[in-house]
């Protein structure tokens, strides 16, 4: 089983390779997009499915990442002359900056639990709106009006470039949710997704294992956050840190089903397709079109998509 | 002597320095934005102890009927009394459809574990409030909407107040005081006191959970609506998409004040509304949305269970 199983995820890995070379440059940048909601799906998952934390404020790394990144390219790009060495060095700066920042808010974070953090979460995107877009910060962060990669840099890049980016982030993250669920800290998060009590009964440190996960899922959202500067070359906190956009990752990942491997990427596709498709076709629709879909969710299966065809695969079983 | 016209427009230096007029004033203004924020958090406070849900859409229900009131208004005339008869539609209206709202959509929901629950309930309302901003959007247009009454301001020792301020006040300690005693005086307020106590030990009694829950949904969103019509009647604008940032500002009320407690989300809108005016006026006006997450971060560190607990 575990052999055919990688075996089907190396073609689906090689196709994605395939299409990026053969695919007209419109849908490279519809790929593009997936994979970077993806990511941000995966990385709301390790917290959402496998630890049972819900994280609303993924976003906040998102755009922490992407802001970080093209700053320090900006800070950068008269010293370092090679390219590769530019986009490495500003890469793991945005992680370095993730990682410490989740490190730092999870001493705060961690205290409360379930509905608690949800609202807490939620109410950060807001504040690192205010903060990214405040006058004082506005000479580092562009205010208002955003920021964007300096010409002299992003003039390097065509979009194949970012297409294998964004394909290399989303493989990462998936080899990362892998790893994570498949050791004993994804047993710790299991435990304590079922009984936060019983599994510090049993001697599990709560605190390390949640900043953990914390750490890691915000990591991977500064990664696709990365991929996103590189390829647009421009955002601004409108895009980033807006709360209408912070629930899309968590929408996807729970479309698909959560605590999958495969949930998030479903929902990642489905989510982009029809979005791109609304936006063309009926933009005025676009949000309460959705909203439906979410209502559907919602009501129809807590599991998502995945959860709903093993329900509907069981049954068919059962009639046999 | 005539101004220039480039020094007209230009904002008087408000925190250059410190006048106890000033002080009085905004003082004012926050309590009646923090009554404001009491009500609506309410509504939100008896939905999450009651029915268990974190209904993302509060906001949302709130710029409903502000834009309802709007439209009402405008075909009503008469100012004050126009503005007085919208209660009377938008109240009753917002109770049945906040009734339909939690039998079609939560209550097939409502019997799943308690991890499951908080998820579905995310989903289902913030796909509400997707689909009420794009109704709003849609019949009323995008530009922002704001009513003026026409009511002289009261002033006193040199202290100017819109008339609206004491409206707001009495209507404010209205709502608070009926609902206080809707749930002391009446066989279903106790139902739901004794629901948000033990829903198990509740149902035990006999107490028809869902029904109760119903009838707490429709009295949360009727709540949010008559939050979003004294919202209105000071001439606040409403514009499609103020749901959700009202929507956390209710959170955070509710998680400062305490959830399920009346007095909690009293003291919590208070607390919100006037640490905002303040560092509005006395800081910098564009900080004042910052100190919600401050409040939160506070509270939470200190008392968990919010400023109000046994």
């Amino acid at each position: 089983m575990d052999k055919r199983l990688a075996f089907l995820w190396g073609i689906v890995l090689w196709s994605a390779v395939l299409l990026g070379f053969f695919s007209p440059p419109y849908y490279q940048s519809l790929l593009i997009f997936l994979f970077i909601y993806g990511t941000l799906a995966l990385s709301y998952d390790i917290m959402g499915g496998l630890l049972g934390y819900m994280n609303l404020g993924i976003i906040i790394f998102y755009g922490v990442g992407a802001y970080v990144f093209a700053l320090t390219i900006n800070y950068l790009h008269s010293f370092l002359s090679e390219l590769a060495v530019l986009f490495i060095a500003a890469a793991s700066s945005s992680v370095a900056v993730c990682a410490l920042v989740s490190l730092t808010l999870s001493y705060p974070l961690f205290r409360v639990k379930g509905f608690y953090f949800a609202v807490i979460t939620l109410g950060l995107i807001g504040f690192v709106n205010l903060l990214v877009s405040s006058p004082e910060l506005s000479p580092l962060t562009g205010g208002f009006s955003g920021i964007s990669i300096k010409s002299q840099v992003t003039q390097y890049g065509s979009q194949l470039v970012s297409y294998f980016l964004a394909l290399a982030v989303i493989t990462i993250g998936a080899v990362v949710y892998v790893l994570v669920k498949n050791s004993s800290l994804g047993l710790f998060f299991s435990c304590i997704k079922e009984d936060e009590e019983a599994s510090e009964c049993t001697g599990i440190n709560l605190f390390r294992v949640k900043q953990t996960a914390f750490i890691i899922s915000s990591v991977l959202a500064g990664l696709a956050g990365v991929v996103y500067m590189w390829s647009q070359t421009y955002t601004n906190p409108r895009f980033v840190f807006s709360i209408d956009f912070a629930f899309l990752p968590i929408t996807m990942a729970l479309l698909g089903g959560s605590g999958t491997l495969v949930g998030s990427f479903i929902g990642a596709a489905i989510f982009t397709v029809v979005y791109q498709l609304l936006i063309i076709n009926m933009p005025s629709l676009t949000k309460s079109v959705i909203g439906l879909v979410l209502i559907g969710v919602g009501l129809g299966a807590s599991h998502g998509l995945i959860g709903l065809s093993r329900k509907v695969f069981s049954r068919l079983q059962n009639i046999s | 002597m005539a101004e220039k016209p480039s020094e007209r427009h230009l904002p008087p230096p408000l925190n250059l320095m410190f006048s106890p007029l000033l002080f009085v004033e905004s003082l004012i203004d926050g309590l009646v934005l923090g009554g404001i924020y009491a009500v609506i958090a309410l509504g939100l406070s008896l939905i999450y102890s009651v029915a268990g849900v974190l209904n993302i859409s509060h906001g949302d229900w709130v710029m409903l009927s502000g834009m309802t009131a709007f439209v009402l208004f405008s075909s009503l005339g008469s100012q004050p009394l126009g503005y007085l008869q919208s209660y009377l539609v938008v109240a009753p209206l917002f109770f049945a459809t906040g009734l339909l709202f939690y039998l079609g959509l939560i209550k097939p929901v409502s019997k799943r574990p308690k991890q499951e629950l908080l998820i579905s309930c995310i989903l289902i309302t913030l796909g509400v409030s997707f689909v009420l901003q794009d109704i709003a959007a849609t019949s009323f247009g995008t530009l922002p909407k704001s009513i003026y009454l026409g009511l002289n301001p009261i002033t006193f020792v040199g202290i100017s107040i819109p008339f609206f301020r004491f409206a707001t006040f009495i209507l404010v300690v209205a709502a608070t005081l009926s609902i206080w005693l809707f749930l002391k005086r009446t066989m279903t307020g106790r139902a739901m006191r004794a629901i948000t106590y033990n829903v198990e030990v509740a149902s035990f009694l006999g107490i028809p959970i869902t029904r109760v829950a119903a009838i707490t949904f429709g009295l949360g969103t009727m709540l949010a609506a008559v939050g979003g019509l004294i919202y209105l009647g000071n001439g606040f604008p409403i514009t499609p998409f103020i749901g959700i940032s009202i929507t956390v500002k209710a959170l955070t009320v509710l998680v400062v004040g305490g959830a399920g407690k009346l007095i909690g989300s009293l003291v919590g809108g208070l607390v919100l509304g006037l640490s905002e005016t303040l560092t509005g006026v006395f800081i910098s006006y564009y900080w004042s949305p910052a100190i919600a997450i401050v409040l939160l971060l506070v509270v939470l560190m200190v008392r968990p269970t919010g400023l109000v607990s046994e």
